[in-house]
């Protein structure tokens, strides 16, 4: 739809400027495909000058760009290489040369890291945000991958069933879903519904389901007696011997440990409360007083967390 | 190692079955004299010299190689265009069109033959030329088609909507990106239409009116001549397949013929 290769209701303006009726190779609009789209029959110079050659650059011009492109994304002594003589990483280091050198108005990317190995995607996310920082050009990041969104991104738009959800920095995205999807899909959350029974000292006080009483950090539009939810992150709490909560964090529920998933440098555990419901905690294991031996499945635990770190969201 | 043994031989007898019969048909074209025999009765050329003094043979020739390129430009040009309409674009009929273009492969010569005789003779059409031009163009487009369309699919269109979003216009990405990427293709379709044009027989015998083909040809001079002048232009047939195959593989390497 940005790049013109769909059928669209609604405008799409660059700059202010509205582009709807613009044809794709008028729209000066660099992308780097999920397959990469590297030309098989063209040299990785040839590939990453084309944008210049259709704009009828002259021979040297186009060197220059070409010489420039292959030094910002570290690909020198590759540029008479084909692409299927490349590895995974170098092929996606040349098409974003490509569509850098034609310096469009607006990167795309869709999901350029989806076929890349977990390591090298890690190092890749670190170079694309900094080339992005370093050659200033607006970039619009497809991805499936939360973490990915939250990792390179200035701003944040969380879609749903082609519908946008939430805009906002990776912060607020994260610390003030506006929603149980983008709650849930941001992270993991626990997502309580509760009923609002009080107001005091800026808390919401709070009744679960299972009639635990929690409070949560107080809201404007959240009005006495009325139903929310109520988002807890699972790193945000804290496991502790069943009845042996530490002092300072306020809001408690009781359970039994159902499954424990080791993760190397935390474990996952799954809590099963007494009125049945799932919980589930992220705890690091190893730490300052940590010890992560005694988390045994059947084990009796309670949870205990902030109330600061309550989240309280409409629906 | 009597398993291997088993399959050379099978190898190799498949091989005599195909090479022996040309050996003696070369053989044959050889002789001196007028008998056909094998091995050859003294050796000459003469019947190869024979093929230029019959203004038949000559005339068939031009006509032969005349279709054969006509068809071979205008079922290559076609089956890019039906390939791209197939590979690309989603429309009602589609399998419906395919299998269309496709099925002068299943019905029998002889009866695509007797249609067109039928229909052009209701239309009043006799001239050879007209005929078999609307024939060969029917008959090798599905060889040229069924290379262009699985070349085709190997073409993503990722790549020409990548070289539009760099400034291409949707002309120039086809030319720049796809033509050069079909291009291996273009040339095995061509070989497989010009060479189903050349040497069809069966369909081609019923709309000889006024001109023939070199298929045709042949085969009326051995129901009707005893000389190995027949065995002659057969074997230069033959020699100069040989030596086309030895061009195309020189230009193109031998892969790109046999791989679809």
């Amino acid at each position: 739809m940005l790049a013109g290769f769909a059928e669209y209701d609604g405008r799409v303006l660059i700059d202010g400027v509205r582009i709807d009726g613009v044809p794709p190779h008028k729209r000066g609009i660099g992308i780097v495909f999920q397959d990469y789209a590297l030309f098989p029959h063209m040299t990785v110079e040839q590939n990453i000058g084309f944008g210049l050659r259709m704009r009828n650059w002259t021979a040297s011009a186009q060197k220059d760009a070409v010489e420039r492109g292959i030094r910002l994304l570290r690909l020198d002594g590759l540029g008479s290489r084909y692409p299927h003589e490349l590895s995974g990483g170098q092929q996606q280091r040349v098409a974003l040369a490509r569509a850098i050198a034609i310096n469009p108005a607006l990167l795309l990317l869709d999901e350029p890291l989806a076929a890349l190995d977990k390591n090298l995607r890690d190092d890749m996310q670190v170079e694309l945000r900094q080339l992005q920082q370093s050659v200033g050009i607006t970039t619009m990041f497809v991805t499936h991958d939360q973490e990915e969104a939250l990792a390179l991104s200035d701003k944040v738009i969380v879609m749903n069933h082609g519908e946008v959800r939430q805009f906002g920095t990776p912060m607020e995205i994260y610390n003030s879903p506006v929603d149980r999807f983008v709650a849930d899909f941001i992270g993991k959350s626990n997502i309580f519904a509760a009923q609002i029974v009080a107001e005091e000292g800026g808390y919401l006080v709070c009744r679960l389901a299972n009639g635990a009483v929690v409070k949560a950090p107080a809201s404007a539009n959240a009005v006495q007696g009325s139903s929310i939810y109520l988002s807890i992150r699972p790193e945000l709490l804290l496991l502790a011997h069943a009845g042996r909560p530490p002092a300072g964090l306020e809001n408690r529920m009781e359970g039994i440990i159902e499954n424990v998933t080791y993760l190397g440098h935390r474990s996952k555990i799954r809590v099963r409360l007494n009125d049945d419901a799932r919980l589930d905690v992220n705890q690091p294991n190893v730490g300052i007083g940590q010890d992560a031996s005694w988390w045994q499945i059947g084990q009796a635990v309670t949870l205990s967390w902030l109330p600061e770190n309550t989240v309280v969201i409409g629906d | 190692m009597g398993k291997g043994l088993v399959v050379k031989a099978l190898g190799y007898g498949v091989v005599l079955c195909l090479v022996f019969p040309l050996i003696v048909l070369i053989g044959v074209s050889l002789n001196a004299g007028v008998e056909q025999n094998f091995p050859p009765h003294g050796l000459s050329l003469r019947w190869y010299a024979n093929i230029v003094n019959r203004d038949g043979f000559l005339r068939a020739i031009q006509m032969t190689l005349f279709l054969a390129v006509v068809s071979t430009i205008w079922s290559v040009a076609v089956s890019i265009l039906v390939s791209l309409a197939i590979v690309r674009y989603k429309f009602a009929g589609k399998d419906l069109l395919l299998t269309a273009i496709l099925s002068p492969l299943i019905v029998p010569q002889v009866v695509v033959g007797l249609a067109f005789l039928m229909t052009l003779s209701t239309l009043g059409i006799f001239t050879s030329m007209i005929s078999l031009i609307l024939l060969h163009g029917v008959i090798t487009l599905p060889f040229a088609a069924r290379v262009v369309v699985s070349t085709m699919m190997g073409a993503r269109i990722s790549l020409e909507e990548a070289a539009c979003s760099l400034g291409a216009p949707p002309w120039k990405a086809f030319w720049l990106i796809t033509m050069p990427l079909i291009r291996p293709g273009l040339g095995t379709a061509a070989v497989f239409a010009f060479v189903t044009s050349f040497e069809n027989f069966t369909a081609t015998q019923f709309l000889v009116w006024d001109r023939t083909t070199l298929p045709v040809e042949i085969y009326t001079f051995v129901q009707t001549e005893n000389d190995p002048t027949g065995a002659a232009i057969s074997s230069a047939i033959v020699l100069s397949v040989c030596l086309l195959v030895l061009v195309l593989n020189r230009l193109l390497g031998l892969e790109a013929l046999t791989k679809r």
